[in-house]
């Protein structure tokens, strides 16, 4: 469905929309859900996101000392690594 | 390795290269953007998938893509047409068939596929139909309700 026909949609609901309490009244946001327009967080595109991942300490307990992110920024595609320090 | 698949989506054809191990609702939701078609619980048990193929209500998170060759598939954007509701949509609309609204568009698809076999279903008949449906909203009644008022052609409020 393109933009100007649920513009449609949503004009035709919004004329048929009685007033005054106890009036019936539709969802503002009834017809995208009907129409499977409305978006759910699964729904918007993930196009361009970046992938982050995280480094665990392979020590319980230990006490952190130096973390040496060299290697990791050198490697290609990777737009920055975040440590503590930042 | 992709193959290609042919199918009509929302009555217009399609010729698309898809992966063979490729869902249904996957080639739905992210080769054509179709995303009204929700991924629920992604194991066949919560309906929210539901699409029609060649009018008969399918999972699209438990079938593949390519084993609908051929098939006319029709999805919740296929219903309304020219900036108009479908009866049953209209429904769902005005009789507050939906409240968060996830699981409608599987809803809408499972119900129109009891309309068209069987156009005045009873009420006992709209629940079998919309079994395999959940609603976590637990909003049952009302979706109950926005069936059977499509289904006598209540007009327009």
């Amino acid at each position: 469905m393109n933009a100007p026909e649920q513009k449609a949609l949503l004009r035709s609901a919004k004329a048929r929309t009685p007033h005054g309490v106890g009036a019936r009244l539709p969802f503002v946001d009834g017809v995208e859900k009907v129409i499977g327009a409305a978006r759910y967080t699964a729904d918007l595109p993930a196009t361009g996101a970046l992938v982050a991942k995280i480094l665990r300490s392979p020590y319980a307990h230990a006490e952190l000392l130096e973390v040496d992110v060299s290697a990791a920024r050198q490697l290609p595609g990777v737009l920055a690594v975040v440590t503590g320090d930042d | 390795m992709k193959t290609i698949l042919r199918l009509s989506v929302n009555g217009k054809p399609r010729e698309d290269a898809v992966a063979d191990n490729t869902l249904l609702l996957d080639y739905l939701r992210d080769a054509l953007g179709l995303t009204g078609t929700k991924q629920g619980c992604d194991g066949g048990e919560c309906g929210a998938c539901t699409v029609l193929v060649d009018g008969q209500p399918r999972l699209a998170c438990s079938t593949l893509a390519h084993s609908v060759a051929g098939c006319a598939v029709e999805t919740i954007e296929g219903l309304s047409h020219e900036g108009k509701l479908s009866q049953l949509q209209r429904a769902f609309h005005e009789h507050l068939g939906s409240q968060c609204g996830f699981c409608t568009p599987g809803m809408i698809m499972a119900a129109e596929a009891l309309l068209r076999n069987k156009p005045t279903p009873d009420r006992g008949e709209i629940r079998a139909a919309l079994a395999g449906n959940l609603c976590r909203c637990t909003g049952y009644v009302k979706i109950v309700d926005s069936v059977a008022a499509a289904a006598c052609g209540e007009p327009a409020a």
